[in-house]
Order: structure tokens, then C-alpha cells, then sequence
């Protein structure tokens, strides 16, 4: 379940530095064997919750009471409307941070999620709205704009339903990746987490004009119930934790210190860190209290196992934000939430284990080493030698602990690297991939290339662990 | 994107089959009488009895009679009472019997009982001068907004075409066959109550 009992907790697997020691393989394993379940149950849940309240519309209409196209039309606009408040929530829900959805899907899944239902929940949003104005207007015998005009008037909170639509497909418009990759991601974020207007606005015509949920009754308080859960899981997920996260670490920058020309490790320290439930491969959204990183927040990997003393994350200076984090002056207070993320050791399934790393992506895979049994390979991709990072620290860790790291050098078009993924390549140099867990974690070429090749080896998906966050 | 193409079809396949169960040529409307509520005279310049008139057999509740109870009265309103048409006869207000032409009708205002259905309840009040059905009103739900854009134009139909049949034979209309089935049920007690 969640690694407040795993063997990360247990106290006599930390060693007087007071870092974490890494669990057995067969720790792993059988702590593994608990979370497969949460995400079947979570997917169960969701369906049922579903059809139960598609059920609210099936037990108010009498049989054989749609006699006509008109009716038709409604009920399908009815239904279509059901499946888009829920899927609403859902997506509200996905998105709430909430630890137990965090630990039992992983963000990288329900981001993965969100963003697939965020278009089917604009279809059906859409398919409502045109279903419920067309059904009612044949029913009333008047024109589209007429009735159109008239739900506008006389409908209680339809104008505010209607602000909420065009919220949503604006939102759903900057969601198409074309889009969404020509702006800033400051900018498109806060555009949209307008989202959440969506969800307030169009709240109060579900219910005062939801044929099936303006009457009291069973089906009132049950969608009701499901916006109560979904606005408590983002008010913890969102507001509590983080709150209490920070009330309880007070982080502060400890020092800057640079790795390579483009990549640099800020130092955090605070108080209890040793009860900072945080795992290797895990990240946290850092804000950094200065004038201009106050309103930002970045999603960066720890890079070490995290000691009672400090955390520590490494940090490529790609954007213009980042690049300023170097010159981070120490005891600058820091805001984190977190942590998130499912790349962590626990996450095994075989006895095996590969890493790919690339970029910034040594970061977390970095950090994971710790946890690592002895006879893990790591495969680390850069375009030049001045390019790595931790190659002390690595061949460090590959000597204490029994780890291949194997550096993989030049363009990605020089003869080795594109030897090295292909599935001859990668098999000369791991003969037995198809039964290790594979860990990926680096630019998205690399990453395709790399996740292709692994298939056409036939290593199973649910050995395949990506990247802990894609923005 | 294939995935999105497949989860919107399969919706609207499995859509359009849940609705395709539900369709059939027409079970009737259920709706209640109010039994309890029962038939009052209001103001009657006749002899009714004061007690009720039994609703007709055809209008007792059809299924459990725990649906016949009516709604909260918040949600109901009262149409505007306005004659759109003078009686043509003379005014047989002087009548002191309260009987008047060949109805049978009694002179006075008569409460038909509340009619529930699925949507809420429908009363409707009668007044009847000289024998004639001059004006009717009724309360009727306006909650949720559908249910008020319906009956914002099915009651004053039904209206209409009582005072002109003089009598509850008023056929349904279109898209709101709950309401027309209660008027109906509410007129017919009400007219009951103004024969008796």
C-alpha cells in the first residue's frame, strides 16, 4: 500500500548516517504483489460509480416511455450530460494530487488519463448540449434558436452552464498538443486550471435542471456524494498536504552546486527530513520563494536518496526559470509538494533490472541506483564526456553495490548509440532483458527509440517503468 | 486518436441502445389522485355536498400508492386567472339553486383533487356560472426548469381547450402527456365535485 509499511520505513534499515538502506529484492517483491491491485480496484470503482449513475436516468424513465424522435433525442442528451459531469469530476478528481491516487495510479498514468478523457469529455459535453436543445426543440414543436433561446431565459444557471461549455472547449482547444507546445507552460497552466470553473459553473444547472437530480431522493444525494468526495480529495491533495508537508520540513536551500556545464544540484535541508516519507525515483514540485521563482513551480527528481540531513535535486538548465535556480543563494525558503511518482524501486516485478538514463533523466535514475540489487545495468546516454554527471558517484555506487554502467557516447547517429538500440544492440549488451524491469528516464527521442526497441525484444509492458513526469 | 474515435462510438452505441429499451409505443402515464387531498367546494353559491365526490374509478391510483403524494407547493403555481372569453350566455348569477342550462353544473368554484405524476402534481380549479365552465386555474410544478418550459405551454392549451369542450375530453398535448393525464384526472374530479 502506501510506503508507510514498506521496508523504506522500518528503522533498522537506515544506517547511522541516517540514509535509508534499500530494501531485499524479495521485499520488493512481495511489497509489490500488495499495490497490484489498487489500480483494478480504482478502475472497478469508477465503473460502477458510472453506471450507477447512468442507473439514476434508467430507474426514472418508465418502459416503453420514448415514443418519439424527439424523446430519443432527449434521453440521449440526458445520458450524454450524465457521462459528462462524471467524467468531469473524474477529471477534477485525476488531477487532485491526492496522495492515495498518486500512489496507487501514479501521476505519470493519471496525467496519461486525464489528458485522453479530456478530449472524450468535450465530445460528450458537446453531444448534451446539441442532443438536449434539438430533443427539446422537436418535443416543443419550435426552432433550434428559438429553443435554444428560450432554455438561455428561463433555465435556472443555464447561463452559467453555457459559460462553463465555452469554458471547456477553449480549454480543450489549448489541450491539443500543437497548441499547448507554442506556449509558455506557465501560462497554459494557469489557462488551464480555468477547468475548475467549468466544474463550479456548470454544478448548479446539473442539479436545479437535472430532470433526475432536482427531485430529492437517492440520486440527489448520490451525486451530490460524488462532488463531496471529488472537492475533499482536492482540498487535501491541493491545500492540506502541501500545508502540512511544509509546516512540518520548513526547506530551505542549503547550497548550489554546479555538475557539468548545464546541469547543477541545489542542496535542500530542513527539519525531521528523516520522516519526509519520500522514496528514490520520486519527485516533488519545488517553488522557490524568490521574486521571480514565487510563482512558479517545477516538478524536479531527487538525485539521491534522501538523508535526514538533505535532499538533494539536479536541475538542467533549459528555460529560463531553471537556468536562474543556479544562482540560488543559500537559506532561500522553498515551497514542495509531494512527493509523486511511481519510478521507484517497489515498483519491481522481476528479480532483474535495467536503467536508461539520459540528459537530466540521470537525475532520478540516479537516485533509484540506491535501491538497486546487485547485477542491475545501467545504460547512460550523452552526446559528449562533459555532458555526464555523477560519473564519480556512479562508479562509486557500480563498485559498492555490484552495478554495470555502461556510458554511451556521441550523436545519435554516430554507429554505436544507434547500434545500442537496436534489438541486436541491446541484446549483445543485456542478454536477459526480456526478464528485467526496465527504468527510462530522459528526452522523449530517446525514450521512444529506447520503449521501441524494448517491445520488439517482447519485454512486457508492465516491466517497462517510464519517467516519473512529462512536461 | 483512434482511442478517442473508439470510446465516443462505443458510447454512443451503448447510448443508443439504453434508449432504444426504453422506447415503445406508449405505456400510459401513471398518475395519482390524491385521495387524501380530496375534492373541496371552495366557494360554491350552490348545494354540493361539502364532502368529496369519489374520483372516478379511471383515475385512481395506478401502481403503489405511495407516488400520490403530492408535491411541496413551492414548485407549484398558480396560472393567472383571466377569462379569455366572456361567456356568451347571460349572467345566471341570480340563479338561487345554483343549477343552471343542462350540464348539471352547479354555480360556484370547485377544487378538483391534486393529480401526481412522475413530474409533480397538477391541480386544477373549476368555476362554473350558469352551468357553464367560465374559467379554470390550476398549480402545477415548475420545477426543474424543463418541467416549467413544458408546462408554461401545455397548461394554457389545456385551458383552452377545456373552456371550449366544456368537459375534461381534452386530448393530449404534444411532449407533455404526464401533465395532460393529470389535468385531466383534476379536471374530471373537479367538474365531479360541481355536479354533485
Amino acid at each position: 500500500m502506501k510506503a508507510s509499511d514498506s521496508p523504506l520505513r522500518d528503522p533498522r534499515v537506515s544506517d547511522q548516517d541516517g540514509r535509508r538502506l534499500a530494501p531485499s529484492p524479495e521485499a520488493i517483491a512481495s511489497d509489490h504483489r500488495d499495490d497490484a491491485g489498487n489500480p483494478l480496484l480504482v478502475l472497478i470503482l469508477f465503473w460502477w460509480a458510472l453506471i450507477a449513475g447512468i442507473a439514476v436516468w434508467w430507474f426514472d424513465t418508465p418502459d416503453r416511455s420514448i415514443t418519439s424522435a424527439g424523446a430519443a433525442l432527449t434521453a440521449v442528451g440526458r445520458i450524454t450530460g450524465m457521462i459528462g459531469g462524471f467524467v468531469l469530476i473524474i477529471q477534477i478528481l485525476m488531477m487532485s494530487r491526492v496522495a492515495w491516487l498518486e500512489a496507487w495510479i501514479g501521476a505519470h498514468d493519471l496525467l496519461r488519463w486525464h489528458r485522453k478523457m479530456g478530449a472524450y469529455l468535450f465530445v460528450m459535453v458537446i453531444a448534451h448540449v446539441v442532443f438536449i436543445i434539438v430533443g427539446y426543440a422537436r418535443t416543443d414543436r419550435v426552432s433550434i434558436t428559438g429553443e435554444t433561446w428560450s432554455m438561455l431565459t428561463t433555465f435556472e444557471d443555464m447561463i452559467s452552464a453555457s459559460v462553463a461549455t465555452g469554458i471547456l472547449v477553449a480549454v480543450s482547444v489549448l489541450a491539443i498538443r500543437a497548441i499547448r507546445r507554442r506556449m509558455r507552460y506557465e501560462v497554459w497552466h494557469v489557462l488551464h486550471l480555468s477547468g475548475y470553473l467549468v466544474l463550479l459553473l456548470s454544478y448548479g444547472h446539473q442539479f436545479a435542471d437535472g430532470a433526475d437530480l432536482s427531485r430529492p431522493g437517492l440520486a440527489h444525494w448520490y451525486w451530490g456524494g460524488l462532488y463531496a468526495v471529488v472537492v475533499a480529495c482536492l482540498v487535501w491533495g491541493r491545500a492540506v498536504e502541501p500545508l502540512w508537508l511544509n509546516l512540518r520540513h520548513r526547506l530551505r536551500v542549503v547550497e548550489v552546486v554546479p555538475e557539468s556545464e548545464d546541469m547543477f544540484s541545489v542542496h535542500i535541508g530542513g527539519r525531521h527530513l528523516d520522516r519526509m516519507d519520500v522514496r528514490p525515483g520520486q519527485y516533488l514540485r519545488w517553488r522557490f520563494l524568490t521574486v521571480e521563482g514565487l510563482w512558479q513551480s517545477h516538478p524536479f527528481s531527487l538525485s539521491a536518496a534522501p538523508s535526514s540531513r538533505s535532499l538533494r535535486l539536479t536541475i538542467n538548465a533549459v528555460g529560463g526559470h531553471t537556468a536562474d535556480l543556479q544562482y540560488l543563494r543559500p537559506g532561500t525558503w522553498v515551497i514542495a509538494v509531494g512527493p509523486y511518482g511511481t519510478f521507484t524501486a517497489d515498483r519491481r516485478i522481476q528479480q532483474g533490472t535495467l536503467l536508461i538514463a539520459g540528459g537530466s533523466g540521470i537525475a532520478p535514475v540516479r537516485a533509484l541506483l540506491e535501491e538497486m540489487p546487485a547485477g542491475t545495468v545501467v545504460i547512460y546516454r550523452a552526446s559528449t564526456a562533459a555532458d555526464l554527471v555523477f560519473r564519480r558517484e556512479l562508479d562509486s555506487l557500480a563498485g559498492q553495490r555490484g552495478l554495470r554502467v555502461v556510458y554511451v557516447l556521441g550523436s545519435r547517429h554516430d554507429p554505436g548509440p544507434r547500434h545500442l538500440f537496436t534489438p541486436d544492440g541491446m541484446r549483445d549488451l543485456v542478454p536477459d532483458v526480456a526478464r528485467r524491469d526496465v527504468y527510462l528516464c530522459g528526452p522523449e527521442g530517446l525514450i521512444s527509440v529506447a520503449v521501441k526497441t524494448l517491445h520488439r525484444l517482447k519485454v512486457p509492458r508492465r516491466q517497462i517503468h517510464l519517467d516519473p513526469f512529462e512536461f | 486518436m483512434r482511442r478517442i474515435t473508439a470510446s465516443v462510438v462505443g458510447t454512443f452505441a451503448g447510448t443508443a441502445l439504453l434508449v432504444a429499451l426504453k422506447f415503445g409505443d406508449g405505456a400510459p402515464p401513471q398518475v395519482a389522485s390524491a385521495a387524501a387531498g380530496g375534492v373541496q367546494p371552495l366557494a360554491q353559491a350552490g348545494t354540493a355536498d361539502p364532502s368529496a365526490t369519489p374520483v372516478p374509478p379511471s383515475h385512481q391510483p395506478i401502481g403503489q400508492s405511495g407516488a400520490a403524494r403530492p408535491r411541496t407547493s413551492k414548485s407549484n403555481r398558480q396560472i393567472a386567472s383571466k377569462p379569455t372569453s366572456k361567456p356568451t350566455s347571460k349572467p345566471i348569477r341570480a340563479v338561487p339553486t345554483g343549477t343552471g342550462g343542462g350540464s348539471g353544473l352547479k354555480t360556484g368554484t370547485f377544487a378538483g383533487a391534486a393529480s401526481t405524476n412522475q413530474y409533480g402534481t397538477v391541480r386544477v380549479t373549476v368555476t362554473v356560472s350558469g352551468g357553464r365552465i367560465t374559467d379554470l386555474q390550476a398549480t402545477y410544478p415548475t420545477s426543474p426548469s424543463r418541467t416549467a418550459q413544458i408546462n408554461a405551454r401545455a397548461i394554457p392549451a389545456l385551458r383552452q381547450e377545456a373552456l371550449s369542450a366544456q368537459s375534461a375530453q381534452v386530448s393530449t398535448v404534444s411532449g407533455a402527456s404526464y401533465t395532460s393525464a393529470s389535468y385531466r384526472a383534476s379536471l374530471q374530479s373537479a367538474l365531479s365535485a360541481a355536479k354533485a
